[in-house]
C-alpha cells in the first residue's frame, strides 16, 4: 500500500447499488479518516442508509470497492468485518438480558464470560447504564435502548462505528442531550464515527466532515463550514440552512464577479466553479443571516424592496421584503430591529459580493422545497 | 493511485457475485412438498377424470364422458344446485350469528377478551364427529330436543323434521361454519382503529350510522373471506350429510364419495371432485382478491 | 360536561351515549350468551350422556363412570387412540421442519409467484377433505402404494404444514431482518445468527403451531378415511362406531377427546400470545 492510501481508514471507490431498476447509491466516492466523525446528510431516500449498509456488509455493492484499514473487504461478509452498527431501531435482541446483549460480539470473538466481564462493566459505565445489566428489553425506555445498543457496539473496539439515524427517535431535548453525549464518547475513545442522518441541524453541529447526498449522489463533501457558507450545488445550499434564490441574468463577466440584472436592480455576485458566460440566465443564492437592513455601512448591492411580513422568533426577528416579483428573507438581531417600520413600506436591503453565490440556472431544479 | 492498484481494484469487484441469499435453499423442503403433495395428485386426478371404467378395468382413453354426464345426469347438478342453496344458507346464517358476536366481543368488551375469543374458535380445531354426534343426540326421534318439547308438552309425538332432511344438515353445517365466520371477521373488526369511531362520533353521528358508514364497510373484507370460507366449508361436506341429512339431505360431497364407495367409478368420481375443486379453486380466487388479506390463518 | 343528546365526554376521550350505550349492550351481550349457549350445549350434552348409566338419550340417568371403563377394554379402541397419537406427533414433526424452512422462504427469498405459492400451500388445509382425500387417494394408488399408517402421515403433512408455515411466516414478518442484522454486524455467521437470534424469537410461534397442529390433525376424520387400509386413527374407530347407533362409549371418548383438545389449545393460546421476549419494540 502506497501512503497516500494509509491517509483514510475508510475508502469507498466507485460504489454503486442497484435494486432491480432502481439505482440507489450512484457511483458514491468517499474517504473518511481515521478518528473522523463523519456524517451521510440528506432527505428520506437519498441513499444514505444503503451506503451505510454497504460499508457494514449487510448489502452488497453492485459494483464498486470498499477499503478498511488498507484492506480490501468488498467481499468480506459483515460478521467478519471490524465495523458495528447502531441501528434505528436499536434491534436489542429481547430473548436476551441487556448484560447478555452486550457480551454478544465478544462471544462471537470467543471470548470467555470472565474476560468480557470488565470490558462489559466499562462499556456500560461509558453510557452510563451501569447496574442495567440484568433487565431486558421491554424493560427499558426509548432511550436506554439506545444507549446499550450503542454499548453493545463498541465493546469490541472496532476500527469504525456507524450510526443508523439513532436519535430519529427520542424527543427534542433527550436527542440534543445524546448528541453531545456521543460526541463526547467519540472523542475519547477516538474511533471514526460513521453516522447518518436527515437533520442538518444534527449533522452540521457533530460532524468532522459532512458527505451530502440525494438520490444516490454525493453533492459535496466538506467540513460543515464549506457546506454551509460555500454551498457546491442550490440543492446543498437549500437543503442546510435557509437561502433565498434570485434570478437574473448576466450582464457582465470579470475575473472575481460577476454583474446580475435581476429585475430593475443591479447585482454583484462572487464569481465560482461555475462558467458563467453574458447573457446566461442565472440564479443567485444568499443566505437570510447575510441580508442586511438599512446597513449603516455601504454595500455593493443594496435594493429597495418592500416590506412584507415581520416574524418575531424569540432572539431575532425574520423579515420578509419583495421586489420584482421575488422575496427576500432576512434574519436581524432582536437588537438590531427598527419596530418603527411598518408593513408595506420601503426599506433598504443588501448583501456583501462574497455571499452571493452565482448557479447556472438549469440547475435550478435542484432546490428541494417543502410544502 | 497506481495503475497496478487500480487494476486489483476492479478485479475485485469483477470477482464479486451477487451472493444468493440462502433463504433460497430454505425453499427446497417446501417446494418438494408442494410438488408431491398438491401440484402431482391434483394432476393425477385431473387425468383420472378423463378415464373410463368399464367393467372392473379402468380405461386409459381420455375421453370427456364424465364431465358431460355431469351435465346431462339431472342427478349430479341438481344436487350441486341444492348444495349451492344449502352451503348459501349456511353461510348467511352464521354470519347473522357471528357478526353480532364479533362485534360484540372486538369492540364492547375490555376484559377476557381473549378468552371469549378463544372459546369460539376451539370448537374449531377440535371435535368435528363430535359435534356431529352432538347433534345427531339432540335432534333424533329420540333426541333431546323431542324428548324436551314432548315432557313440556309442545308437542305430543316426536317432530320428525328435525333431524334426516336438509335442516338438520343446515342446523349442523351452520354449527360447524361459525367459527370459520367468525376469525377474518373479528380481525377485520378488530383492526378498525378506534380514533375513525371517535371522529364519526365528533362529527355527529350516533352508533347506528357510525356501524353502517364506518364499521361495516371496513369489516367488510373480513366479511366476505368468511361468507366464502363457510361457503367452501359446507358445499365439500360429506359426512354431516350422511349422518344427518338422510335421503332428503344429500350433498354433492356424498355424490362424489359415492363414487369412490360402493359405486365404485373413480373416474367419475375425479371428474365430480375435480368440478368441486374448481369450484373451490374459484371462490377462494375471488376471497383473495376481495377478502381480508390474511384469510383464517392470521395469526 | 354533558352536550347534546347526553353525550358526555368520558375521561379517555371517547365519547359515550349514556342511556343508549345501556341498552345496546345488553341486547348483544343476550345476544352473545345466546350464540355461545348454541356453541356449548351441544357438547355438554355429549359430556352429560357419557355419564348416564342407561344407553337412552331421551334423558340422564343416573352417574356412572361404566362407559370410560368399557373404553379401556376395548382394544380396538385403544389401538386406534395409540396410532392416532403417532401419527399427529410424527405429522406435525415434520411439519415443523417443512414449514420452518418454508415460512423463511416465504419471507426472505425474493421470487416471482409469491401469491399462487401462498395460496397453493394453503390449499390442503383450505380445500374441503374430500378433494384432498380424493387427490392423495389417486396419487397412491397410481404409484401402486398400498394404504397404511405411511398414507396417513402424508395425509396429515399435507395439512398440517400451512398450519405452522403460515404461522412462522407470520412472526418472522412481524419481527423483521434487523434482528438477524446485529447479530451478523456484531460478528455472528449465518448459522449462528439463526440458532442464537432468529429460532429463539420464533420459538414460541413453532411451538404454538405445533400445538394447534397436533389438536386438527388429531381429530381429523375425512381425508384420513380415503387414506386408510387395516391400521386406522380414533376418529376413524370412532367414525366406524358410530355406524351402529349411538352407544355411550361414543360419548365417553368423546368427552375425553374434548377435555384433552382444550387443554392442548389452551397451551396454544398461552404460547402464541404475545409474551415480553417476543414483543417488537
Amino acid at each position: 500500500m502506497n501512503a497516500k492510501n494509509s491517509k483514510y481508514q475508510i475508502k469507498l471507490v466507485d460504489i454503486t447499488k442497484r435494486f432491480e431498476e432502481v439505482i440507489a447509491v450512484n457511483n458514491v466516492s468517499i474517504n473518511i479518516k481515521k478518528g473522523e466523525f463523519f456524517s451521510l446528510l440528506g432527505p428520506s431516500g437519498c441513499g444514505k442508509t444503503t451506503t451505510l449498509r454497504i460499508i457494514a456488509g449487510l448489502e452488497n455493492a453492485t459494483s464498486g470497492s470498499i477499503i478498511l484499514g488498507g484492506k480490501d473487504v468488498t467481499n468480506v461478509p459483515a460478521y467478519r468485518r471490524d465495523i458495528n452498527t447502531v441501528f434505528q431501531d436499536y434491534a436489542i435482541f429481547p430473548h436476551m438480558s441487556v448484560y447478555d446483549n452486550i457480551y454478544f460480539p465478544l462471544k462471537m470473538r470467543k471470548i470467555s464470560k470472565k474476560e468480557a466481564h470488565p470490558k462489559i462493566e466499562r462499556v456500560l459505565r461509558l453510557v452510563n447504564m451501569n447496574g442495567f445489566g440484568h433487565r431486558y428489553s421491554h424493560q427499558l425506555s426509548g432511550g436506554q435502548r439506545q444507549r446499550i445498543a450503542l454499548a453493545r457496539a463498541l465493546v469490541n473496539e472496532p476500527q469504525a462505528l456507524l450510526l443508523d439515524e439513532p436519535l430519529g427517535a427520542l424527543d427534542f431535548k433527550l436527542r440534543v442531550a445524546m448528541q453531545t453525549a456521543l460526541k463526547d464518547i467519540q472523542k475519547d475513545l477516538g474511533i471514526t464515527f460513521i453516522y447518518v442522518t436527515h437533520d442538518q441541524t444534527e449533522a452540521i453541529t457533530m460532524s468532522d466532515r459532512i458527505a451530502v447526498m440525494r438520490d444516490g449522489i454525493t453533492h459535496q463533501i466538506g467540513t460543515p463550514d464549506e457546506i454551509y457558507n460555500k454551498p457546491s450545488t442550490p440543492f446543498v445550499a437549500s437543503f442546510i440552512g435557509e437561502m433565498n434564490f434570485l434570478e437574473g441574468k448576466a450582464i457582465k463577466v470579470s475575473p472575481k464577479s460577476i454583474e446580475v440584472k435581476i429585475s430593475d436592480f443591479k447585482v454583484y455576485c462572487k464569481k465560482d466553479e461555475y462558467k458563467i458566460s453574458t447573457g446566461e440566465d442565472v440564479l443567485v443564492s444568499v443566505r437570510p443571516e447575510k441580508v442586511y437592513i438599512n446597513s449603516a455601512e455601504k454595500l455593493p448591492n443594496e435594493i429597495e424592496s418592500r416590506l412584507t411580513r415581520i416574524v418575531f422568533r424569540g432572539d431575532d426577528y425574520e423579515i420578509t421584503t419583495a421586489f420584482g416579483g421575488f422575496e427576500l428573507r432576512s434574519v436581524v438581531d432582536f437588537k438590531g430591529w427598527d419596530k418603527s417600520h411598518k408593513l408595506g413600506g420601503i426599506i433598504k436591503v443588501g448583501w456583501e459580493l462574497e455571499d452571493a453565490k452565482v448557479f447556472p440556472i438549469e440547475m435550478k431544479k435542484d432546490i428541494i422545497k417543502y410544502g | 493511485m497506481s495503475i497496478a492498484t487500480k487494476e486489483k481494484l476492479k478485479k475485485s469487484s469483477n470477482t464479486y457475485r451477487e451472493r444468493k441469499p440462502r433463504s433460497y435453499i430454505m425453499g427446497i423442503p417446501i417446494s418438494i412438498w408442494l410438488f408431491i403433495i398438491v401440484i402431482i395428485p391434483v394432476v393425477f386426478m385431473f387425468i383420472m377424470s378423463f378415464k373410463l371404467k368399464s367393467g372392473y378395468e379402468i380405461t386409459n382413453i381420455l375421453t370427456f364422458k364424465n364431465y358431460l354426464d355431469f351435465f346431462k345426469k339431472p342427478t349430479y347438478w341438481k344436487i350441486l344446485l341444492r348444495s349451492f342453496r344449502m352451503a348459501f344458507t349456511v353461510s348467511i346464517t352464521a354470519i347473522l350469528a357471528s357478526y353480532p358476536l364479533a362485534y360484540f366481543i372486538s369492540r364492547k368488551l375490555k376484559k377476557f377478551r381473549n378468552l371469549f375469543y378463544m372459546m369460539i374458535i376451539t370448537p374449531l380445531w377440535v371435535s368435528y364427529l363430535i359435534r356431529i354426534i352432538a347433534w345427531r343426540t339432540i335432534l333424533g326421534n329420540k333426541g333431546l330436543l323431542n324428548s324436551l318439547l314432548i315432557n313440556i308438552g309442545i308437542t305430543k309425538e316426536p317432530l320428525e323434521f328435525l333431524l334426516y332432511n336438509q335442516v338438520s344438515v343446515v342446523i349442523a353445517l351452520t354449527y360447524i361454519a361459525i367459527p370459520f365466520v367468525f376469525i377474518p371477521l373479528y380481525t377485520s373488526l378488530e383492526k378498525i382503529p378506534d380514533n375513525l369511531i371517535n371522529a364519526a362520533r365528533d362529527l355527529g353521528a350516533n352508533e347506528f350510522n357510525t356501524f353502517i358508514s364506518v364499521i361495516l364497510p371496513l369489516s367488510a373484507p373480513g366479511l366476505f373471506t368468511g361468507f366464502m370460507l363457510s361457503f367452501i366449508v359446507a358445499l365439500g361436506d360429506y359426512i354431516i350429510p350422511q349422518q344427518l341429512g338422510g335421503t332428503g339431505g344429500i350433498m354433492f360431497g356424498n355424490i362424489v364419495w359415492s363414487q369412490f364407495g360402493t359405486a365404485s367409478n373413480w373416474p367419475q368420481g375425479s371428474a365430480l371432485g375435480f368440478i368441486l375443486f374448481f369450484i373451490a379453486a374459484v371462490v377462494l380466487a375471488l376471497t383473495q382478491k376481495f377478502g381480508s388479506r390474511e384469510g383464517i390463518l392470521a395469526e | 360536561m354533558k352536550g347534546k343528546n347526553n353525550k358526555i365526554l368520558t375521561e379517555t376521550g371517547s365519547v359515550a351515549l349514556k342511556e343508549k350505550r345501556k341498552f345496546r349492550l345488553s341486547f348483544l351481550g343476550v345476544y352473545a350468551i345466546l350464540i355461545y349457549l348454541f356453541l356449548y350445549i351441544p357438547l355438554f350434552v355429549v359430556v352429560m350422556f357419557s355419564f348416564s348409566s342407561t344407553k337412552s338419550t331421551v334423558a340422564f340417568s343416573s352417574f356412572t363412570l361404566h362407559w370410560y371403563v368399557q373404553l379401556f377394554k376395548d382394544t380396538g379402541l385403544m389401538q386406534s387412540l395409540l396410532h392416532s397419537v403417532q401419527v399427529s406427533l410424527i405429522a406435525v414433526l415434520v411439519a415443523i421442519v417443512i414449514g420452518t424452512s418454508g415460512a423463511f422462504f416465504l419471507v426472505r427469498a425474493n421470487f416471482p409467484g409469491k401469491r399462487l405459492f401462498m395460496t397453493l400451500s394453503q390449499l390442503p388445509l383450505i380445500l374441503p377433505g374430500i378433494i384432498v382425500g380424493i387427490a392423495l387417494l389417486i396419487f397412491f394408488i397410481n404409484l401402486k402404494v398400498s394404504l397404511s399408517m405411511f398414507t396417513i402421515l402424508i395425509g396429515h403433512i399435507a395439512f398440517t404444514t400451512p398450519v405452522i408455515m403460515f404461522q412462522v411466516a407470520s412472526r418472522l414478518q412481524r419481527l423483521g431482518r434487523t434482528y438477524e442484522d446485529a447479530a451478523r454486524d456484531l460478528g455472528a455467521n449465518p448459522i449462528k445468527a439463526f440458532f442464537l437470534v432468529t429460532l429463539p424469537m420464533i420459538k414460541t410461534a413453532i411451538i404454538g403451531g405445533g400445538l394447534l397442529a397436533f389438536a386438527i390433525s388429531f381429530d381429523e376424520i375425512i381425508i384420513t378415511y380415503f387414506l386408510t387400509g387395516t391400521w386406522t386413527t380414533l376418529p376413524v374407530f370412532i367414525y366406524g362406531m358410530m355406524r351402529f347407533g349411538l352407544s355411550p362409549q361414543v360419548y365417553a371418548i368423546s368427552t375425553i377427546i374434548l377435555i384433552l383438545s382444550f387443554v392442548v389449545i389452551f397451551f396454544m393460546a398461552k404460547f402464541t400470545g404475545t409474551k415480553a421476549e417476543e414483543t417488537k419494540r
